[in-house]
């Protein structure tokens, strides 16, 4: 017969998911608390904590009681810290919308086959924001009691509508002299329609601009065409005026990743370092605007672009050793989920979700969104994501019966699939890309893009940050803490 | 051992909740009918796709690992009742999504 010598139960489990995660480790399975906690496990462990057989003296004893999956009823309470953690990893729950999206006119330059946006033709005001609904979608944004905002113009091409974003800037620091909030503004443009004005005004009132740049110009221009031909070098024009008149780090760029893009990781990474950017976002196609009825041509599976994520950041740690710094973004802020007490505050990767309780968008329509996808579902037809207009009280849009859905479906850790899932505590719930592709805002994990692409580069990640060597470890480090390869120091003791 | 492969479980050991857990978080590889009867759950389980090239045998052991971690962690999820939901209570007091 055998004693179970802990039969007097001297722990007690708290809340924990674990997960095998197929590794040739010995320690396969991954164990998380509610809190973020984690621990790399044996099948023998695991099965020894579920029923109480785990012997106090033993240093993985220590382990679990220090990490919260276990405490010892009577000699101390641990819920007080776990829920001041967890508050601290839910923070952005307890303050509004902080992300306002302007968009201020659909009118485009170009003719992106992929285009997330929908554009309308150069011409005309008829895709414009009025005046009457940009005073009031200030007037939302300072509804919010955020105390630190982004006002971010998005179009279309914003700069074709400059005289509206100058006129909300201006709005806006007006109001701030007694609202005192702490404000960024950012312009997301292909900086072609740049001027030595439109540079004068963002100097004055610290506008950053965030553009888009996909590769080297043979790749840049096949997914960007324009009329004549020379996206690409437009675009780098401008960037190198903005860090001119504003300083270098006045420009960032994001990457969109066409299939044709999948095939040259290195030559995208290659392009950015020569541009001198410090971070690149290896991001996948959106299934909104006409990149949903291009899908044939330029879409691919998740595991073909998990396959070119990983190959593109074996290549991003190389250069990173080697003393160049370009961090990979999505990856920073995975990186700060798991790795720090806090939330990385990303829309994408809140729960619950972040439409509507993080970001608010202001169409030219004068229709407010929960998100700037919820408002590309609307140029593919449907209307359903919308939460009023920007004439109706904030308290009212976020009232209203498509955010009761949202945070309905929207909460991770209650949804099925996610709520056994050990990545749960790193992760967030997109409903909006759910009702996007699957046509149900809860969808099946099964079939999702979003829990494919988010399970797979966790998984990347835990695995480097277990197996990588010292380097691997000193630069997701420093993307983690935004510090040079250098300044990061090897893990543990060295004499 | 041809497609389909089945399964005759205990229901004091794999509870139909375990049982529906694992046919939810393996539907992209299996298909399973579940046949639940007064004492036990019949599993029929066939290929998701007709391109899945998964050996019947594999078939049976995967949604054994997924039944016994599902099982396993409905154990856990016994021993551990009321306490998430204390815990989030605590943590998130004072909290107004909707302002």
């Amino acid at each position: 017969m055998k004693l179970i010598a802990t039969d007097s139960r001297t722990y007690r489990l708290l809340p924990l998911r674990f997960m095998r995660m197929n590794s040739k480790s010995e320690r396969d399975i991954l164990l998380t608390s509610d809190t973020g906690e984690y621990l790399h496990i044996t099948d023998a462990q695991l099965q020894a904590l579920s029923h109480y057989e785990v012997q106090p003296q033993t240093s993985f004893y220590k382990d679990l009681l220090a990490r919260h999956f276990i405490y010892e009823p009577g000699r101390h309470d641990p819920l007080p810290e776990m829920a001041a953690q967890l508050r601290s990893r839910k923070d952005f729950l307890f303050q509004g919308p902080a992300l306002h999206l302007f968009v201020v006119t659909l009118r485009c330059n170009h003719t992106c086959q992929y285009c997330q946006v929908s554009r309308a033709p150069l011409g005309g005001s008829a895709h414009d924001l009025s005046q009457a609904d940009a005073w009031a979608a200030v007037d939302r944004l300072f509804e919010s009691n955020a105390s630190a905002l982004t006002v971010e113009f998005q179009g279309g091409e914003p700069l074709l509508a400059f005289e509206r974003v100058r006129q909300i800037v201006e709005w806006v620091t007006e109001r701030n002299v007694t609202e005192q909030r702490d404000i960024q503004f950012v312009i997301t443009t292909t900086l072609h329609h740049l001027t030595d004005d439109i540079l004068d005004f963002a100097k004055q009132h610290r506008i950053q601009f965030s553009t888009s740049l996909d590769g080297p110009a043979s790749l840049h221009n096949a997914n960007r065409p324009t009329p004549s031909r020379d996206s690409y070098e437009k675009t780098v024009r401008g960037i190198e005026w903005v860090r001119e008149k504003l300083g270098h780090d006045a420009v960032s760029a994001l990457t969109t990743l066409t299939a044709r893009s999948l095939d040259q990781p290195q030559a995208i990474i290659d392009e950015y370092v020569s541009q001198g950017f410090s971070s690149i976002s290896l991001r996948p196609l959106s299934p909104y605007g006409f990149a949903s009825k291009s899908a044939h041509r330029l879409d691919y599976p998740i595991e073909r672009y998990l396959e070119f994520y990983k190959e593109a950041l074996a290549y991003l740690l190389e250069i990173n050793k080697q003393g160049i710094y370009l961090a990979e973004s999505y990856a920073s802020l995975l990186l700060k989920n798991i790795l720090t007490p806090f939330s990385s505050g990303y829309v994408d990767l809140r729960s619950p979700a972040g439409a509507g309780t993080a970001a608010l968008v202001y169409n030219y329509d004068g229709h407010v969104y929960p998100s700037d996808e919820a408002r590309m579902l609307v140029e593919m037809g449907e209307n359903g994501l919308r939460l009023g207009t920007v004439h109706q009280p904030l308290r009212e849009l976020l009232a209203s019966p498509v955010m009761e859905a949202l945070l309905a479906s929207g909460v991770a850790e209650a949804l099925p699939g996610c709520s056994d899932c050990a990545m749960v505590p790193y992760c967030g719930a997109d409903p909006v890309e759910h009702y996007a592709r699957q046509g149900d805002p809860i969808g099946h994990r099964a079939f999702s893009a979003f829990c494919k692409k988010n399970l797979g580069l966790l998984k990347h990640l835990f695995g480097l940050l277990r197996e990588g060597d010292d380097n691997v470890q000193r630069v997701l480090l420093s993307w983690l803490n935004r510090r040079s390869f250098s300044d990061v120091l090897y893990p543990g003791y060295r004499s | 051992m041809p497609w389909p492969v089945t399964l005759s479980l205990s229901n004091t050991a794999y509870p139909l909740s375990v049982v529906q857990r694992t046919v939810y978080g393996l539907a992209n590889t299996v298909a399973i009918q579940v046949n639940a009867e007064p004492d036990h759950v019949n599993l029929v389980i066939f290929p998701a796709e007709s391109n899945i090239t998964l050996p019947e045998d594999q078939a049976r052991a995967l949604v054994l690992r997924h039944l016994n971690d599902f099982a396993l962690r409905d154990h856990i999820n016994r021993e551990t009742a009321g306490l998430r939901e204390a815990l989030v209570r605590a943590a998130l007091s004072g909290c107004e999504i909707v302002q």
